[in-house]
């Protein structure tokens, strides 16, 4: 029923809008453009694409980033980019941004105050968290929760919640500020093989993407998503064939033995080094 | 942001008294021991979310239980002569439009509190020695305060101090705030507590300074200070900065002209510091600041 959809009235002062989609209670998905094992990137990737790139409404830079040059990153200049998009056939918001370095506070609430002013019915934020594991096991998925009845609500889908103590990442923060606010909110942690955290865990995106897409009930194909987690599996197994130091390690990984410090790096080098020399 | 009272005290004529972290940590140190001798009473805060990020988060079995934030905290203390809010801040904010937006919540409270004046505590950094008695500088935001400025003990105003002809900056909360209070006509006074130039970058506090200006509020508000603990604390802070100026002496790649000037530091009957040029200082400050850099290094 259209009538029943929420029409913007009022645009918080910090965004510009170039429409006004109308949507029904949807959810917003918040993905970061650099996260561990670009997790939360790769979900973005795939959302932005599969809801067809409609991006409607961005939060000015200005306050939030240093917009005096571009950085250079890989031979491209780079501006940072806060993007909202929009899929009303699957009723979702997503915002994808860079973090903001300064105002943080002003900037979550922007975000914030667009998921109030379209009335969302949850917020989800997804990231990568390194973990011991080898690539082989399956990825856990950690929540974390803005209060005790959304978790009640994704016990199904989240039932390991997380641990920590220590300096707040910004989904963190978001989420507790969204519980301020009296919004659902529920951040999803994935792990990510510590070897592979630097660079993007196709296995960990499709992970995240096919748990995300059980809570909201997206309708995506994820082919493209498992086509490159299989690419990575057999590049990797490819590389155990061909390294049996990597190998040895790997291996030690999944029997649960811990690598020391020297070793976790030496793992890691040579398996970046080794994605690197073959492309 | 907004003030989040617990409760409105009642007060008589209240002189409200700041301290902030700075340098040395000299006004949060001090206002924080007083408000603790003191036994003064929590009533309220500045709400911090906005002025500051978020420091610590506690996750619970995935639920967030707790967001800290640095605290801007007031206590009411009921005198026998003079009764007071003591302001506590654990922080300042790092941007200047909100450190103005602080220092006019602040004033708020001290209005709605009917507070007659204010003071702010912190740091005047100069030409002192580590071993020598810290004199409290003070800059009042009015003429008609100096006078009375003139009876506090071990104080002297910005004119009479070496190299500064009553002339300089007062960066922060304890400068704003002077300033803010002027512009609604409300009397303040900065009260500055001297610490040594090659110890402005130190990672650790300087109680002595502290002691200083604790004594001139202590007469303020008749209130007698039990500062025994301090002392003891700053005797340990002395041992520590005499240990830095061995470890700097004895480094085998520091300039003649430097390790003369820590020499006559390390000696405290030689330490008539001034004048020394402005390139001795930057000299001396670099490499002390060097050592703290990789102390701090090695303990994180």
């Amino acid at each position: 029923m259209s009538s029943s959809k929420t029409t913007p009235t009022r645009k918080p002062e910090v965004c510009r809008f170039t429409s006004q989609p109308r949507l029904e209670k949807p959810s917003l998905i918040v993905g970061w453009m650099k996260d561990i094992g670009d997790v939360s990137r790769g979900v973005g990737d795939f959302l932005a694409g599969a809801a067809g790139g409609h991006s409607f409404c961005q939060i000015e830079p200005t306050d939030f980033f240093p917009v005096g040059g571009v950085a250079v990153e890989s031979n491209i200049a780079t501006f940072p980019q806060s993007r909202f998009f929009h899929d009303g056939r699957n009723n979702l918001l997503l915002f994808r941004s860079d973090e903001p370095q300064s105002r943080r506070y002003e900037f979550l609430n922007a975000v914030l105050d667009l998921a109030e002013h379209y009335k969302v019915e949850s917020v989800y934020t997804v990231d990568g968290i390194v973990s011991m594991i080898p690539h082989t096991f399956d990825r856990r998925v950690f929540g974390v929760f803005s209060g005790a009845e959304v978790q009640r609500r994704l016990k199904w889908h989240l039932p390991v919640g997380l641990r920590w103590h220590g300096t707040p990442h910004m989904s963190t923060y978001l989420l507790w500020l969204a519980g301020r606010r009296g919004l659902r909110a529920a951040g999803l942690w994935i792990e990510v093989p510590f070897y592979l955290s630097d660079r993007q865990d196709a296995q960990a995106v499709r992970s995240a993407a096919s748990l995300l897409g059980g809570i909201v009930g997206w309708d995506y194909e994820t082919q493209e998503l498992d086509r490159r987690a299989a690419e990575q599996e057999e590049m990797l197994a490819h590389l155990r064939h061909e390294d049996l130091e990597i190998d040895a390690r790997i291996q030690r990984l999944e029997e649960g033995e811990p690598l020391d410090d020297d070793e976790q790096v030496e793992l890691t080098e040579a398996i970046q080094g080794a994605f690197r020399k073959h492309g | 942001m907004g003030i989040r009272l617990y409760y409105e005290p009642n007060l008589k004529q209240p002189i409200m008294i700041c301290g902030w972290s700075g340098i040395g940590k000299v006004g949060l140190v001090a206002i924080n021991t007083m408000r603790r001798l003191a036994k003064a009473e929590p009533f309220g805060e500045i709400e911090p979310e906005g002025f500051f990020e978020p420091s610590r988060a506690l996750i619970v079995n995935g639920l967030i239980e707790d967001m800290r934030f640095p605290a801007t905290r007031f206590y009411a203390f009921h005198g026998s002569t003079q009764d007071a809010v003591f302001l506590v801040g654990e922080q300042q904010p790092s941007d200047p439009h909100k450190t103005y937006e602080m220092a006019e919540m602040v004033l708020d409270v001290a209005d709605m509190l009917g507070c007659r004046r204010i003071y702010t505590a912190g740091a005047g950094v100069t030409t002192i020695h580590h071993t020598n008695k810290p004199k409290v500088w003070a800059v009042p935001n009015s003429l008609d305060l100096i006078p009375e400025i003139r009876e506090y003990r071990n104080t002297i105003l910005m004119s009479e101090t070496r190299d500064r002809q009553g002339e300089g900056t007062i960066t922060g909360l304890n400068g704003l705030l002077l300033g803010v209070a002027r512009s609604r006509d409300v009397e303040a006074i900065c009260l500055m507590g001297e610490v040594p130039y090659y110890l402005q970058g130190a990672p650790w506090p300087y109680p002595k300074a502290s002691i200083s200006v604790l004594e001139v509020l202590g007469e303020i508000l008749h209130v007698p200070l039990d500062l025994r603990e301090l002392q003891e604390t700053a005797e340990k802070v002395e041992e520590n900065i005499d240990q830095v100026l061995d470890a700097l002496v004895t480094a085998d790649e520091l300039p003649e002209q430097v390790r003369e000037e820590m020499e006559i530091l390390r000696h405290p009957r030689r330490a008539d510091l001034g004048p020394i040029t402005e390139a001795e200082q930057k000299d001396i400050l670099e490499h002390i600041d060097e050592l703290f850099k990789d102390n701090s290094d090695k303990e994180a």
